[in-house]
């Protein structure tokens, strides 16, 4: 019995060929062909790289990868390879690895995926856009992929998992040396909530700034869609956005003001051409994602005339505690109680700053 | 021959009889000193000598012994050398010694033979009469302070030769007149009123709910904001001291030092802000004589902490204690001295390192890795014991220059005097005094909910992101809040209330 595809791919995986260089090669070579031929009919050793050259030699055995693999699992680590690839990701424009190791539930990486990402350095208006796309997402049944870094990439998560819903979390770094060091809680919790953590590194490999970028590829490679929250002129999410182009996914990015520095990148996305994410909903059309419409819960809830009152102040945007002091004419504890029922009902939401807004 | 003065030394808040012996015999002309005095009573012979000196008595060229008694105890401070003095002269015969007897001398002598103004005159008379003292001689510019002291004779003399004349019946003096105590109320009057805050509705109503149940209050808000010009005006809303409260708390600020010369009694509440470079001892009291430190200075007053996590963290712990029993007991080699330190606990700080995070006014530079940092640098055992969290946010121009007057400070007073009335009757017999010491036993007695109040209480806890140790601290607001609206019972409003001022617990700072 000859060695398996699964096999070859893990090989040229561990090797540490560029997944570039390893696309080239498979488009005219077939895997076992390559295993095969190298180092006899296939010398040509800047069609691998020196080191890789080397490496694919050395572990040319087949008893050698069996090892290694059993190694992998008694780390708890597992493998998917470039064969059992979903159809997104193979995609020639997202340069696939051929290899990627992960935790968690494999299976998600076929369903509806949609990635989230921003700056690192997001400000309150990131942290609520982000909540509140990626909490209705969830009720529609999309897995949200995202990248594990500080900011928009953790509030994603969080809301994901806050929400019920299933996150991906593509690292840019290897499994055994998760960064940032304050996210490896979250990544267990991730796991733990039937998601998935999952990386083309080695999982000894330690995040450089190189990794980073490049992992992007994956987290659009996966998603049919990329939602950029917030990006200012030079962030990492401007790069994933790139990717998204290039491999033809749909780009949305939440419009911020233009005075901040943090919508800097986005709003320039915006003026590019990419979809404005308003609404859970919009994405989903916009994706052709086969979504049930949530029904707005049309039950009319009974509001008394104070509670009225407030309701259509607010109808017209948010307000400052103050201003509704003035606005409603009502004492200040009265309001105060009045809000918190109101918030209780589901009606009001109460932001940063004593500022409240219809919910 | 021999003379005794008694005079008197403090440890801590409590004064103990110290004897003054000198006894002049003959031998080398020479001062000893003998009863573990420190550097400045060590001094206080030269100080001696020259005041006698200078006040045209003799100094006999004679060996001369001072003893103070009790030996096991160190003294410390200027305040012997009026008893030494006085001593020396009837141990020559310059005065007699019955005239010493009975009477209690504390003073500082200056070369010339006047009398300086020492520390902690009033804990030292308080001591004097409990201990059966009728008379009490004190420097002038301390009299102001035993003004409100009854029972005992205090006569203040400006110099060493005044003293003598009246001792020895040339020229008596008359004792410091009493003040009545019921002059005290309505003395109070303070720089900053809350007319003056424009907008602010609701860090107002919060604040109002702080002094109506003694609750710890945290304000957070961008700089600019006016949190500590709110601070400033929580004095202004406390109910007025009683004479008691009045005459702890000027025995503090007479140990420490921070008296003028012409205060009688403390009677406005004290608002101390230590500034956040201020050390463990400074705060929390200590040093090789255990001077009480700024929490105790803000005994029955507020102590404000602006900027709190910009303070060190070892700093801001010290508190936690303090917070729970009220008084703070400082141990030095040489001794252990409790303080008291009742005081309300407020605090202001910005939401992040830059100051504008989830502001409408400017735009926040922080990561949220920094703003994590920065919240995290107040502990939860802290946070636990700050009843009310609230947010203040800048007022707009409009509201600076609207011309309407807010509600001034006095009639805020009167609401929060009326709940403190019902509090009072509520614990008495109780260590307990206002709503915020409630104990679990009381918060189960008192703080009873109805079903509406309960489902509410339920309900905001699954869907306002409430942390559980949020839950006794909306109890014993909810319960001021009741107070303050005159009711028995905690209804749902009040709960409904009570829960708005959680802004730290709320999920959106994580």
């Amino acid at each position: 019995m000859g060695v398996t595809e699964n096999l070859i791919y893990y090989w040229l995986g561990i090797s540490g060929i560029t997944s570039r260089r390893a696309n080239a090669l498979l488009s005219n070579y077939s895997p076992l062909e390559l295993w095969e031929k190298i180092g006899n009919e296939l010398t040509n050793v800047s069609a691998f790289g020196d080191k890789a050259y080397d490496a694919l030699l050395r572990y040319r055995s087949e008893e050698f990868l069996t090892k290694s693999i059993e190694k992998l699992d008694n780390m708890g680590i597992s493998f998917i390879t470039y064969e059992k690839f979903p159809e997104l990701l193979s995609q020639r424009e997202v340069d696939p690895p051929m290899l990627l190791y992960y935790k968690g539930d494999i299976s998600l990486i076929r369903s509806n995926c949609v990635g989230v990402v921003g700056t690192r350095e997001c400000t309150a208006y990131g942290k609520e856009a982000t909540n509140r796309l990626v909490t209705d997402l969830c009720k529609y049944n999309v897995t949200i992929v995202s990248g594990l870094a500080t900011g928009i990439d953790t509030y994603a998560h969080r809301a994901t998992l806050k929400a019920g819903g299933k996150t991906i979390a593509v690292l840019g770094s290897g499994l055994n040396c998760i960064a940032p060091q304050s996210n490896v809680g979250l990544s267990e919790e991730i796991i733990n909530a039937g998601g998935l953590i999952l990386t083309e590194y080695l999982p000894r490999t330690e995040a450089t700034r190189f990794t980073f970028p490049e992992r992007n590829r994956i987290i659009s490679g996966l998603s049919i869609g990329v939602i950029v929250v917030e990006a200012g002129l030079k962030s990492g999410a401007l790069i994933t956005a790139d990717y998204a182009c290039e491999q033809n996914r749909t780009l949305f990015a939440v419009p911020g003001n233009i005075t901040s520095t943090r919508s800097v990148g986005t709003n320039r996305l915006l003026y590019d051409g990419a979809v404005p994410a308003l609404t859970a909903e919009d994405v989903c059309e916009t994706l052709n994602l086969s979504y049930r419409k949530i029904e707005k819960n049309t039950r009319s809830i009974q509001l008394d005339i104070f509670e009225q009152k407030i309701y259509n102040i607010l109808l017209s945007g948010e307000q400052n505690f103050d201003s509704l002091v003035f606005a409603a004419e009502m004492a200040p504890q009265k309001l105060t109680a009045l809000l918190s029922l109101l918030e209780l009902k589901g009606i009001v939401k109460r932001k940063q700053s004593n500022v409240f807004c219809l919910a | 021959m021999l003379a005794k003065v008694k005079s008197f030394g403090l440890t801590g808040l409590i004064g103990y009889e110290v004897d003054v012996e000198v006894d002049v015999h003959s031998g080398l002309p020479g001062i000893e000193m003998v009863g573990l005095p420190d550097t400045a009573i060590r001094e206080s012979r030269e100080r001696v000598r020259s005041a006698i000196k200078n006040s045209a008595y003799k100094f006999a060229p004679n060996k001369i012994t001072i003893n103070l008694a009790p030996a096991d105890i160190k003294k410390e401070g200027p305040l012997y050398d009026l008893p030494i003095a006085l001593a020396v002269l009837a141990a020559t015969q310059q005065l007699d010694v019955v005239k010493l007897q009975g009477t209690v001398f504390v003073g500082e002598l200056s070369l010339d033979g006047t009398i300086r103004r020492v520390r902690g005159i009033l804990p030292i008379i308080l001591s004097a009469k409990k201990a059966g003292y009728k008379r009490i001689v004190i420097p002038y510019e301390n009299r102001n302070e035993t003004v409100y002291v009854g029972g005992v004779e205090v006569f203040a003399f400006k110099s060493l030769s005044e003293t003598v004349r009246h001792l020895s019946g040339e020229a008596v003096a008359e004792p410091v007149p009493k003040a009545d105590p019921k002059t005290l109320t309505a003395q109070a009057e303070y720089a900053e009123d809350m007319k003056y805050v424009k907008g602010q509705y609701a860090a107002k109503r919060a604040l109002e709910i702080a002094a109506a149940g003694g609750h710890n209050i945290l304000m957070l808000g961008p700089p600019g904001g006016g949190k500590t010009m709110l601070a400033k005006c929580l004095p202004s809303i406390l109910p007025e001291m009683t004479l008691d409260e009045a005459l702890e708390t000027t025995k503090i600020h007479s140990v420490a030092g921070c008296l003028g010369t012409d205060d009688c009694l403390i009677t406005h509440r004290p608002f101390r802000s230590p500034h956040h470079t201020a050390s463990r001892i400074a705060l929390a009291g200590g040093g090789p004589s255990a001077r009480p430190g700024e929490i105790s200075i803000a005994h029955n007053g507020v102590l404000f902490m602006d900027e709190l996590p910009e303070y060190p963290r070892v700093v801001l712990e010290i508190l936690r204690q303090p917070l729970e029993d009220r008084q703070i007991t400082v141990s030095r080699a040489q001794r252990t001295v409790s303080y008291p330190a009742n005081f309300m606990f407020v605090a202001s700080m910005n939401p992040c390192p830059c100051g504008n995070y989830g502001s409408s006014r400017g735009e926040c530079t922080c990561t949220p890795a920094m703003i994590e940092k920065y919240h995290s640098k107040i502990s939860g055992p802290l946070l636990d014991r700050i009843d009310l969290q609230i947010e203040v946010e800048n007022v707009t121009y409009d509201e600076l220059t609207c011309s309407e007057e807010a509600e001034d400070s006095a009639s805020v007073k009167e609401r929060v005097d009326f709940a403190r009335k019902i509090q009072t009757e509520r614990y008495k017999g109780t260590q307990v005094y206002c709503n915020a010491g409630m104990n679990s036993r009381m918060l189960n007695e008192y703080c009873a909910l109805d079903s509406d109040a309960q489902s509410l209480l339920k309900d905001a806890f699954s869907r306002l992101d409430l942390s559980a140790r949020a839950y006794t601290r909306v109890l014993k607001v909810a319960r001021t809040i009741a107070d303050l609206a005159g009711e028995k019972n905690i209804s749902a409003e009040h709960i409904a209330e009570a829960v708005q001022y959680r802004s730290l617990d709320r999920g959106y700072w994580k």
